[in-house]
């Protein structure tokens, strides 16, 4: 499965959320997670982090983008781009998992 | 033994060097009444370094490191990150042990196994506010006697190699306290009861799965069952007194954590001390309030401080203590201490049996001569008769 394009939130496109068999631990630092997909723990810096718990509660990838460019006061398109890659990866090793 | 002198080992014999004194403080960051250390400057070498060592080693990095963030431990930007990559690593682990805990108990779960997991996992997301102050080395497993060899089978049959064999066939599901089982390069330890020797074999284990409020977690998508509140505490009181010579920093954590909790899921002291009268250990839960008082170097445990203060052990608990806490301390002490906790005299003869005429394949495996382990078991005999 692949997370949906930039922008297909506002059309209805899918929506993301934590896979329920998700191991995660939180730091001020860090969130680190494993799932049954991922060798080692996977390390997410305090940018990742805070692309991964806009993700609880479910929502579209173009929502997360505009709630991080708001909050990053970042150019949406940029934010938009920028975590593309690390949602298919969270996508790919299952540790998010569409719900719709 | 005269009755004037409870077991608990006097304070100079375990009182903390100045390191220690700094680690204890540190690993009651966040506890009601516990006195942190401040730290204005950060240490420097090889203190520092003496005292990373030593909060990994314990397993108490996550308060450190809260230590670190609320700003009563200055660091250096260097040993800010030392902290932070250690600590991470601890994490890490308990993840992957985490994972291992859910294909466990669904393996045991396929095949009809009753159990319930003990200590780390499910105290660090049921009784801490932070499952990252609360790390682990192993899963913990507790089984019914009944079920245990059928236990070990499941586990054998998911891979998993059991590290030491038993003094006799059937030994553990009886009056053993469990194994050690290799699953990869982590340990699952299964339990039959909470403890070995005495204290171990006076607990009702039937009682750990009759009750009705287990403190319950969802990890990983797995319902992870753990033990009641109560139990839970008696348990890490068993831990934290009896498991290591040098009682270890972590279980006395969960012994402040676990008396500290509030309503609702408070812990009762009525019902505490009721449970630890059935097991005979309320000298065990006595010592293990003061070494956590003391080593944690935290004021406020609630009532169950003001009954360690006054009981008075009786002479089953000041015998078996002496098994765990005495110099000579060591598991063939303990298990001839076991003698007197074993009841009825059909089970205390196949138990002094087991202990005296083990299997060749046990011995091989760990005393390695028969007439040493013959000499060890009858000096012991003679003292536990006395």
């Amino acid at each position: 499965m692949t997370p949906a394009a930039p922008g297909d939130a506002a059309t209805g496109g899918p929506r993301f959320a934590h896979s329920p068999a998700v191991l995660t631990r939180v730091t001020s630092t860090a969130t680190l997670l494993l799932t049954d997909d991922l060798d080692v723990p996977a390390r997410l810096d305090d940018v990742g982090a805070a692309v991964w718990s806009a993700f609880d509660p479910p929502c579209a990838v173009a929502e997360v983008a505009a709630l991080l460019a708001r909050r990053f006061d970042r150019p949406l398109a940029v934010v938009e781009r920028e975590i593309a890659p690390l949602v298919a990866d969270l996508v790919e090793c299952a540790a998010l998992v569409a719900t719709d | 033994m005269g009755n004037a002198a409870p077991p608990i080992a006097p304070a100079p014999a375990e009182a903390p060097s100045t390191a220690a004194d700094r680690l204890g403080r540190i690993a009651a960051t966040g506890l009601r009444g516990a006195r942190p250390l401040r730290v204005e400057t950060p240490l420097a070498e090889p203190e520092w370094s003496a005292l990373l060592a030593a909060a990994v080693d314990e397993r108490v990095v996550g308060h450190l490191r809260a230590a670190i963030d609320g700003g009563a431990v200055a660091v250096t930007d260097e040993q800010r990150r030392a902290v932070t990559a250690a600590h991470e690593r601890l994490l890490a682990i308990d993840l992957v042990l985490e994972r291992l805990l859910g294909g466990v108990t669904t393996a045991l779960r396929d095949v009809g196994i009753e159990h319930r997991v003990l200590k780390g996992p499910v105290l660090a997301h049921t009784v801490y506010a932070d499952p990252a102050r609360r790390s682990f080395s192993d899963v913990d497993l507790l089984v019914p006697g009944e079920q245990f060899d059928d236990a070990v089978d499941a586990l054998v049959g998911a891979g998993g190699r059991r590290k030491f064999d038993e003094p006799r066939p059937g030994f553990t599901r009886r009056f053993g306290k469990g194994v050690a089982i290799t699953i990869g390069a982590l340990d699952v330890d299964l339990h039959r009861t909470l403890a070995p020797g005495p204290f171990g074999l006076a607990v009702d284990t039937a009682e750990l799965f009759a009750a009705r409020d287990p403190l319950v977690a969802r990890i990983g998508g797995h319902e992870i069952v753990g033990l009641s509140v109560i139990h839970a505490f008696v348990h890490a009181c068993l831990h934290a007194a009896l498991g290591d010579r040098i009682p270890r920093l972590v279980p006395l954590r969960d012994v402040a954590e676990l008396a500290q909790r509030r309503k609702p899921g408070a812990l009762d002291l009525d019902a505490v001390l009721a449970t630890a009268a059935r097991w005979r250990c309320r000298a065990v839960v006595q010592r293990a309030v003061r070494l956590a008082r003391h080593a944690l170097v935290v004021d406020d445990l609630g009532p169950i401080a003001a009954w360690a203060g006054e009981y008075r052990p009786d002479r089953f608990e000041r015998a078996g203590l002496r098994a765990y806490v005495a110099a000579d301390r060591s598991y063939a002490l303990q298990a001839a201490a076991g003698v007197r906790a074993v009841r009825g005299v059909r089970n205390r003869a196949a138990y002094v049996r087991a202990m005296v005429v083990p299997s060749g394949d046990y011995l091989a495996a760990r005393d390695g001569r028969y007439a040493r382990r013959m000499r060890r078991a009858l000096g012991l005999g003679g003292r536990t008769l006395r």
